[in-house]
């Protein structure tokens, strides 16, 4: 009974022909999908702000949340570095039907990543949410094709993973924490696309083959007619490593002719949509006909619509820095232009001096804001909600150094985790701007560098460091000055020994950052910063990484 | 038999305390060669020792007071170092703003806890300025926080000198790093106000 009651809670239907492709935010008109409206669900695109009000799922997405977030509220963004991807939070998929609904979020790998990997929240009958990981392997014609609407057979594309704990972190090698699943695809009683059924198999997780009550295996499926798993002898059941290996896989789906999968999997497959066959079972979530509402997802594709590589956002982020805007600003504001000219002109004084880069809430139109820093040698970033970013200098007054400080590269993830109070737009809008003499004491030579986000994940990793303030983990370093420290220490190389000034040579600083950047701690962390330097007529950037054979070189945004 | 499994494993043992604090340069030398895995950045000529102790600048019911512990081959996870490290009070028309003294022998305090701690060795016309120091004077610099403003940052350089048999410190307290503000209307500074202090041994 117990299986069987398993068995009802892993039948997953995908409503594929339904899907909702993730395209720009507002040409996906979801009132519009009427299969799925016909078959009595609701579905629609929610944003993170209507997410945050249900609690459910917001405790569901709890261990998924970076725990070393300031204010441990719940970001848009949601990582997991250890599998390098991460949730997006406002490309959310909401169905519902009756007492029963689903969230379907994108998971955004930042490394390439052929597959395409949704996460579906679905909720029990006791009103917790089950997780599965939803992987899609389709061809670019599949993915052009799906997003014109054109229905494609995932039969062999497609592989779920089902998490038994919320926990992203030990994903990756906690095997257990996977329950084995087989699928089939199954033609949907409507001649409009494919059913994905999902049933339990047998799991290698013990060496006898003694029925354990507490084991969910194939073995234990009994009712509801044939079952998938090993017994499961449709051409469509999917998976040959059922019983060998645990983790779900592509497997081999067996011929796609889309019709019958070994039967009915557990009395609540699709075949049974039709509501003449009422489900006794009180442990899922009942239509109003009595029959079980299947978890039931929607694919989000990765894609969207922006097909500019990372570095060419970041380049046509930092040109926008140098444009000239079509709008008015008000003085004292300033265009993020002019305040970087501005600094060029102030190195001769004392302390640094510095602006926040602002979105105006009227209109979000880019504006420079001059910071009052009267006592302090340091520039201090207001908190402000529309600033993604800043730019200061660094005086050449012995007191600092002629480039990126740790903390100013930390400052940058401070940005991203400010702005919007933390609910992010594309990582490549944030930057951090800094002007600085070129080991001169005089202003015959500043140049202009910035610091850009090359990649979200690994940036977000320095939460750690930022959150040791004081050595709060107890493990006896305090990560933030260790941070510090170690670029500090890279630059007192090229310092004068008897004077502590600068070096003249700035490439020796961009060379320093660069492996620092690439390396922080010594065991190859990168910092997921990248480093572009203006031109001096502030008209174009450059991009500058190290070669093998320790040279810089530069690529300019705009040839 | 056994004498000589022991005899191999203080060898070992040898061997390998050598290996995990090679090789042994002057805090002075720090950085002139770029950073050593594993190296002792050792404090050979003592410079630390002159600040071991108990410092205080009064003026009035106000007081600020510090106290430094040498710590010795101290571990990052990348190289060993001897270290300054130190915490303090601050008084302010008799009414205590804060009291981190107790941090320095408290046995649940690691070294990485303590709100003072460093080892750069600086000179006479390095910032901030010593108009006063002789052209080799060396001065120590300080990372210094303020545990309730953790997001600022700020260092102290300090010179020990000798006034009239007795000794004193001189202590710049300054901001080090930019900060962006962790919510709105953040102080600026830290509860310690940046400048300079004179301060007795006590």
């Amino acid at each position: 009974m117990a299986t069987s009651q398993a068995l009802k809670y892993l039948a997953i239907v995908l409503l594929m022909l339904c899907v909702i492709s993730c395209q720009r935010e507002d040409d996906t008109d979801l009132s519009n999908d009427t299969e799925l409206i016909d078959r009595g669900f609701k579905i629609e695109r929610i944003d993170f702000n209507a997410l945050k009000q249900n609690e459910n799922v917001l405790s569901a997405l709890e261990p998924f949340t970076n725990k070393n977030t300031s204010g441990n509220e719940l970001s848009r963004i949601i990582h997991d570095s250890v599998n390098g991807f991460y949730i997006d939070t406002e490309k959310v998929i909401y169905i519902e039907k009756e007492g029963y609904h689903s969230y379907t979020f994108s998971m955004v790998p930042y490394e390439d990543n052929e597959k395409i990997e949704n996460l579906l929240l679905s909720l029990q009958a006791d009103q917790s949410y089950k997780a599965f990981i939803l992987s899609y392997n389709l061809t670019d014609e599949e993915i052009e094709t799906h997003k014109e609407g054109g229905i494609v057979d995932f039969t062999e594309k497609m592989d779920v993973k089902s998490l038994a704990e919320f926990d992203f972190e030990n994903m990756s090698s906690n095997e257990a924490a996977r329950e084995c699943l087989d699928f089939a695809w199954i033609q949907s009683p409507r001649d409009w696309g494919f059913d994905l059924v999902i049933t339990v198999v047998d799991c290698p997780d013990e060496s006898n083959n003694e029925d354990d009550p507490e084991e969910i295996d194939a073995g234990d499926s009994s009712t509801g007619g044939a079952t998938g798993g090993d017994s499961q002898s449709g051409p469509n059941t999917g998976n040959p490593n059922s019983g060998s290996t645990g983790e779900q896989t592509e497997g081999d789906p067996g011929s796609d002719d889309g019709s019958s999968s070994g039967g009915s999997t557990n009395g609540s497959n699709s075949n049974e949509n039709n509501g003449n066959s009422p489900d006794d079972n009180e442990d899922c979530i009942l239509d109003v006909d009595g029959n079980c509402i299947d978890d039931t997802s929607s694919l989000i594709l990765i894609d969207d619509g922006d097909d500019r590589s990372v570095d060419e956002k970041n380049c046509d982020e930092l040109q926008k820095l140098f444009s000239i805007p079509n709008y008015p600003i008000t003085p004292p504001l300033k265009s993020p232009k002019q305040a970087i000219a501005h600094l060029k002109t102030l190195l001769d004084q004392n302390g640094e001096r510095g602006y926040s880069l602002n979105h105006l809430t009227s209109n979000l139109n880019a504006v420079a804001s001059w910071i009052s820093n009267p006592n302090n040698n340091s520039i201090r970033y207001p908190y402000r909600q529309n600033t993604y970013g800043g730019c200061h200098s660094h005086q050449n007054d012995g007191k600092g150094d002629p480039f990126f400080s740790g903390q100013d590269l930390l400052d940058l993830l401070q940005f991203k985790n400010t702005y919007n109070n933390g609910t992010l737009v594309d990582p490549s809008l944030f930057v951090h701007v800094l002007v600085s003499n070129a080991g001169s004491i005089t202003n015959e030579n500043p140049v202009v560098h910035a610091i850009k986000i090359e990649n979200p994940v690994l940036l977000q990793n320095l939460q750690i460091i930022v959150d040791d303030h004081g050595d709060a983990d107890n493990d006896g370093i305090d990560l933030v000055l260790d941070f510090s420290k170690k670029i500090k220490q890279k630059y007192v190389e090229f310092e004068d020994p008897d004077t502590g000034q600068p070096n003249s040579d700035i490439s020796l600083y961009q060379k320093a950052l660069l492996r620092f950047l690439n390396d922080f701690d010594g065991n190859g962390s990168k910092t997921g910063i990248s480093l572009y330097k203006a031109n001096d007529d502030l008209t174009n950037w450059s991009k500058l990484t190290l070669s093998e054979n320790n040279n810089i070189n530069s690529d300019p945004c705009s040839n | 038999m056994i004498s000589k499994s022991i005899f191999l494993i203080f060898v070992a043992f040898g061997s390998f305390s050598c290996k995990a604090q090679n090789p042994i340069i002057s805090l002075d030398n720090k950085g002139q060669d770029g950073i050593i895995n594993n190296a002792y950045y050792k404090d050979i000529d003592n410079d630390l020792d002159a600040y071991i102790g108990t410092w205080a600048y009064e003026n009035g019911d106000s007081s600020f007071t510090m106290s430094f512990l040498k710590k010795t081959q101290s571990f990052n996870g990348k190289w060993y170092q001897d270290l300054l490290v130190g915490d303090y009070q601050y008084i302010v028309n008799g009414i205590q703003v804060l009291d981190y003294l107790p941090r320095l022998t408290d046995s649940n305090i690691n070294d990485g806890q303590h709100t003072i701690d460093g080892n750069r060795i600086i000179y006479k016309n390095f910032f901030p300025k010593c108009d006063e120091c002789d052209i080799n004077e060396r001065r120590i610099v300080l990372y210094f926080s303020d545990l309730d403003r953790n997001y600022l940052s700020s260092e102290i350089a300090i010179r020990h000198y000798i006034e009239n048999g007795v000794e004193k410190i001189k202590v710049w307290l300054y901001d080090s790093d930019s900060a962006v503000l962790p919510y709105e209307g953040a102080p600026t500074e830290i509860r310690v106000p940046y400048g300079e202090y004179i301060m007795t041994k006590q």
